[in-house]
């Protein structure tokens, strides 16, 4: 199925959770993320049950630790 | 119009002499002299903030040099913080440096008390954290960034009015591996830190309050989320 991520169309296995996405994001290498999906943000707590569907569009914010 | 090192400020509009005479009292603190740092350090110096703090416990070492642009092989194994001085005092008299050769911790922040501004450019997340949260405590504006490989992320926060990292971020790793620099990344990303404490300072423009800037040099995106304060957050609390 194909979602947005943080404004780019990929195509993502159906039943896919928000920590899938995360995992295959996973050069980023961030500390910590901050997800929004259409605009709602998810807490962090549901990222192993959040199950997104079609034509979601999620948005992550990433904290990084080097300087 | 006499044309000193400000000149080009004077003739943009919104800027002008006023705002450059602002900045000859402005105090900002710099947390960090690597890589985000340097950058930083080097454009509010050139620009003529009057007093520049810079905090730093460690020595030059061979593995800064693709980005730390403050030093060159010459200071290898020198303290950072005395290297960066010098290099502020070549760059322009203007400005006064004071220099703090130690860790940040609990014991020793008040010295951020005698600054108007403070730069978050650590390198991990344990300090990152103790600005934000000192930050909060005594109600100073600050910067934060962070970098990762061909990524970094920035905002500003101003305590008590716009999201803080803890407001954003709930669940926050507390080990961090080297996963490597790409050498440009902290040099845009320290500018950007440097603009909006110039920015903070004149009231020209909007700083990067409640919006979380993500810049990717591998794909050259940059990317702006909003974010939202949480009312449940320690910085909403007196
Ligand atoms: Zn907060």
């Amino acid at each position: 199925m194909k979602v947005k991520i943080n404004d780019e169309l990929k195509e993502i296995a159906e039943n896919s959770k928000i920590i899938d996405i995360l995992e295959a994001e996973e050069i980023i290498e961030p500390v910590a993320v901050d997800v929004f999906v259409n605009g709602e943000k998810v807490n962090f707590e549901d990222y192993e049950s959040f199950k997104l569907k079609e034509g979601d569009e999620i948005e992550i914010v990433y904290l990084f630790a080097s300087g | 119009m006499i044309k000193d090192r400000y000149f080009k400020h004077y003739l943009i509009p919104n800027f002008g002499r006023e705002k450059q005479e602002l900045l000859k009292d402005f105090k900002v603190l710099v947390v960090g002299a690597g890589g985000l740092g340097s950058s930083a350090i080097i454009y509010l110096a050139t620009n003529g903030v009057g007093k520049i703090g810079i905090v730093d416990f460690d020595n030059v070492d061979i593995t800064n040099l693709h980005r730390q642009i403050l030093y060159s092989p010459s200071d290898l194994g020198k303290l950072k913080v005395e290297v960066a001085k010098e290099k502020i005092k070549n760059l322009n008299l203007d400005v006064n440096v004071e220099i703090f050769n130690f860790k940040l911790n609990k014991k020793n922040y008040d010295i951020l008390e005698n600054y108007d501004f403070i730069i978050d450019a650590t390198d991990n997340i344990e300090s990152k954290l103790l600005i934000n949260d000192i930050c909060i405590e005594h109600k100073k504006p600050f910067s934060y960034a962070g970098v990762n490989r061909f990524f970094s992320s920035t905002t500003t926060i101003i305590p008590g009015k716009s999201s803080c990292l803890r407001c954003i971020f709930k669940k926050i790793k507390k080990e961090h591996k080297d996963f490597g620099v790409f050498g440009t990344v902290p040099g845009i990303t320290g500018i950007i830190q440097a603009t909006e404490a110039i920015k903070f300072r004149t009231g020209v423009g909007e700083l990067l309050t409640d919006r979380f800037l993500f810049i990717d040099l591998l794909n050259m995106k940059f990317r702006i989320s909003k974010v939202n304060p949480d009312k449940n957050c320690m910085c909403r609390k007196n």
